[in-house]
């Protein structure tokens, strides 16, 4: 009896030791797991993504991403807005390890809970619409992307859509709507460089399906046509939106002018161009504006098409500070265009290591004899020297040739007239990243 | 002669009198102003916003008997159906 008593005493004891132990074991193993979903766990995540991708770990970059968007579902539920900046980031390791399909999905994904913010919060939908137009534009600038034209009719249409949106909430001319009327012109630049290279065509209605619709096909130079009717019709509508505003400014006019001026010159209709530009000059002259600061205006040396719509006189803003114009090229997708504001890199992530220093005159006609014949001049760089590559070498020098060569700039104007610029126009020109491989497999 | 010279200037006149419409800003939108066609960026626009076999296509043609060309608008689903419909004449003929 005492022997079994003591007996059933010691299993009892061991079972509640180990009932104790599970216990232990239980509670560590929650500890554990309310860390790993800790809020701030998943900017530690997001944080050592990024570094990941710096490092050209892509694969490690996108499990950190994916962990931190599985932290901030569980913090703060499935639909949370707050997942964004890592969904963003995970989208930009899959375009990195060019898996499209996958890319596809999140892209999806991003598309599905940007909507649902529409009803909630109509700027919170601005908010995502432009970071999703970004990743559409970045996936369309991979030179290995198969599909870049889906991308990029995606990012258009999606702009359309946000135009549509800001159309039934705010009202058909409503300022919100003028920087997303311009993305969409400056879509259409990208679309008919991309059409001018590749003889690609009917974007519009094939390229962001996956059906592909035979027939009715437009020609290239339709395609090309379109763009520009497009380009002219939205940047005419973006005037009248500030001619129709109450402060309505004869100086806003003026540059709106400049930029169909612009638009004209992107598609070598170079008559209209001038006459858009001598228009803007006596407009701005009209308004009172100084003559040494709209000639100072007209000096600077733009690459086409101008990256953002500046509304307001700020007659130095572009001109560098020591005289030499910079162009980062985006893409060998997209010859001639620089890349996106919203993609700007700052000074300090710039490539010094990929870049040339060239000097050229924007007019190919007799300096010495009056500039007449508008229609025979071009705004693109002659006489083109490379003063300086980075590095040097005959390739290097070729490359930037052909680039800079493909570069349209607004012509300088001196009291309403046409300048010759006598070789006297500096550009810093920094190669795409594609460019960077080419240069780097050539030496 | 002079009076001659009358009558055409007076003529003329009177065919750019004809021609001119009265306008009246304040007054709504006609029916006739409303069935204008769409613009290529307000095509492009729908095409946005509508499913794939729903967008619209406008393409300058230059109809059989006429040399000026006309801007025509077609629905895309109209299209492939056409473009399906000519496929089987022909393979039916070419049987």
């Amino acid at each position: 009896m005492s022997r079994s008593f003591t007996a059933m005493v010691t299993l009892i004891g061991l079972v509640a030791l180990g009932t104790c132990a599970h216990g232990q074991e239980a509670l560590t193993s929650q500890e554990v797991w309310r860390n790993n979903y800790q809020r701030i766990h998943a900017e530690q995540l997001v944080e050592r993504g990024i570094l990941a991708m710096q490092q050209g770990e892509f694969q490690s970059a996108e499990q950190d991403f994916s962990e931190a968007i599985q932290v901030v579902k569980v913090n703060n539920g499935l639909h949370s807005r707050l997942q964004v900046p890592a969904l963003s980031h995970l989208i930009e390791s899959l375009f990195a390890q060019g898996r499209w399909e996958t890319a596809d999905q999140q892209l999806a994904y991003f598309e599905w809970l940007n909507i649902r913010s529409y009803s909630k919060n109509i700027f919170d939908y601005l908010e995502g619409s432009r970071e999703l137009s970004r990743l559409y534009l970045q996936a369309s600038a991979y030179y290995t992307n198969p599909q870049s034209a889906r991308y990029l009719i995606s990012a258009k249409n999606l702009n359309w859509r946000v135009v549509r949106s800001i159309e039934v909430t705010f009202g058909t001319d409503h300022p919100l709507l003028t920087p997303w009327l311009y993305d969409i012109v400056l879509i259409h630049f990208y679309q008919a460089s991309l059409v001018k290279r590749r003889g690609m065509t009917s974007y519009e209605f094939k390229s962001d399906d996956d059906k592909i619709i035979a027939g009715w096909a437009l020609g290239k130079n339709e395609s090309i046509q379109l763009s520009y009717s497009i380009g002219n019709e939205l940047l005419q509508r973006i005037r009248s939106l500030y001619a129709g505003r109450e402060n309505a400014s004869a100086v806003t006019d003026a540059l709106m002018q400049v930029y169909l001026g612009d638009w004209e010159l992107l598609f070598d209709n170079t008559r209209m161009a001038m006459s858009y530009y001598r228009d803007a000059y006596a407009e701005l002259n009209n308004a009172g504006v100084v003559k040494s600061e709209i000639d100072l205006f007209f000096s600077q040396s733009i690459v086409l098409p101008a990256g953002e719509l500046a509304i307001d006189w700020q007659p130095e803003k572009e001109h560098a500070l020591d005289g030499t114009a910079r162009f980062i090229a985006w893409s060998t997708n997209y010859p001639g265009a620089a890349i996106p504001v919203f993609h700007n890199p700052t000074n300090g992530s710039l490539t010094p290591e990929f870049k040339v220093l060239a000097s050229f005159s924007l007019l190919a006609v007799n300096s010495t004899e009056p500039i007449t014949d508008t229609s025979e001049a071009h705004f693109s760089a002659r006489q083109l020297l490379i003063q300086q590559a980075i590095p040097d070498s005959e390739f290097v020098r070729d490359l930037a040739h052909n680039a800079i060569e493909q570069l349209t700039l607004r012509p300088h104007l001196n009291s309403g007239a046409l300048e010759d610029t006598h070789h006297n126009i500096e550009l810093e020109y920094f190669f795409s990243p594609e460019e960077h491989a080419m240069i780097i497999s050539n030496n | 002669m002079r009076n001659f010279k009358h009558l055409i200037t007076l003529a003329l006149l009177g065919l750019l009198t004809a021609c001119v419409i009265p306008s009246d800003e304040s007054q709504p939108i006609t029916g006739s102003e409303l069935q204008r066609p769409p613009t290529d960026a307000e095509v492009e626009q729908y095409n946005a916003l509508v499913s794939p076999e729903e967008r619209i296509v406008c393409r300058r043609e230059t109809p059989v008997g006429t040399n000026i060309p006309k801007r025509i608008c077609r629905l895309v689903r109209d299209v492939q159906e056409t473009s399906e419909f000519h496929r089987e004449q022909l393979r039916r003929v070419l049987r």
